[in-house]
């Protein structure tokens, strides 16, 4: 909870930010650049979205952070192990293209990135920095049934797709 | 000392920096497996640029940036169960999900 008025949360948040960040950072590099085998990249990955969750519980998004831990770390995760665990044989053979799709890839992601970074810190945003402390739970389920309702009807008919889309196609004939 | 305090610039450096090692991840594992975790890490980072944006931009509506969050970690759901459901009838029939040996349509 960053921007209360009390100096000591301040100071958890403030350390809490700078601990996930650089664990989360340092986690998602291991996974894209160092780690061959997948099951330990699903388990950086982890990580990494665990230190996504802090922030948005930081960021005074409470259902959000919920929502990260139990979608993202307790259902796709267990499903990308199952996957990873049934094709055999395909974990420890090495992950990586060659050198020339490579050095292209770190030349891509290095120009997307740098770009986006100058674009966010030269941007001159408008911040307010009261911090709204509201539990957002409450709002979030009402603005679900009335502002949005026309998108979270396409959300559910979307998951209704994809769970019959990947029981046909996984099912064996 | 200043800079050391966390304001929405950080927040919006830390999801670039994710979405760039995601993108980096994306285009050179070979494993279809790898590339999905890299989708992963990039939508979680472009999910962190939404929620910092929520938290700190002056709008009508506090609250948007956290519904466009949330329908996309509801896509994200979606698309890892049939991208690996996808991969697994794949496996089934080449014993491989490695995308540089996936080259049937290749002329």
């Amino acid at each position: 909870m960053l921007g209360t008025t009390d100096p000591f949360t301040n100071f958890v948040g403030t350390l809490a930010f700078w601990v996930s960040a650089v664990a989360s950072i340092s986690a998602a590099y291991l996974m894209v650049a160092s780690i061959r085998n997948l099951i330990r990249a699903a388990l950086a990955l982890t990580t990494v979205l665990g230190g996504v969750a802090l922030m948005y519980a930081l960021l005074g998004a409470d259902f959000l952070a919920v929502a990260q831990l139990s979608v993202y770390i307790g259902a796709i995760m267990v499903l990308i192990i199952f996957a990873i665990f049934m094709t055999p044989g395909q974990i420890d053979v090495p992950g990586l293209v060659g050198r020339g799709q490579r050095v292209g890839a770190l030349l891509v992601a290095a120009s997307v990135g740098a770009i986006s970074i100058w674009v966010v810190i030269s941007t001159p945003w408008k911040v307010r920095d009261t911090l709204l402390d509201i539990p957002t739970a409450e709002a979030i389920g009402g603005l679900m049934l009335t502002r949005y309702v026309l998108p979270f009807e396409i959300a559910s008919l979307l998951l209704t797709v994809a769970l019959i889309g990947a029981i046909v196609i996984a099912r064996e004939e | 000392m200043e800079f050391l305090i966390p304001g929405l610039r950080h927040f919006l450096v830390l999801g670039s920096i994710l979405f760039a090692l995601g993108m980096y991840g994306a285009l050179s594992r070979r494993n279809a497996i790898g590339i999905l975790l890299s989708i992963e890490l990039m939508l979680n980072g472009v999910n962190l640029l939404m929620v910092a944006f929520a938290r700190y931009l002056i709008t009508g509506q506090e609250l948007a940036g956290q519904m466009f969050a949330i329908f996309i970690i509801t896509q994200a759901a979606a698309e890892a169960a049939v991208g690996l459901a996808i991969i697994i009838a794949i496996y089934r029939q080449r014993r491989t999900v490695q995308v540089d040996q996936l080259d049937l349509m290749k002329g």
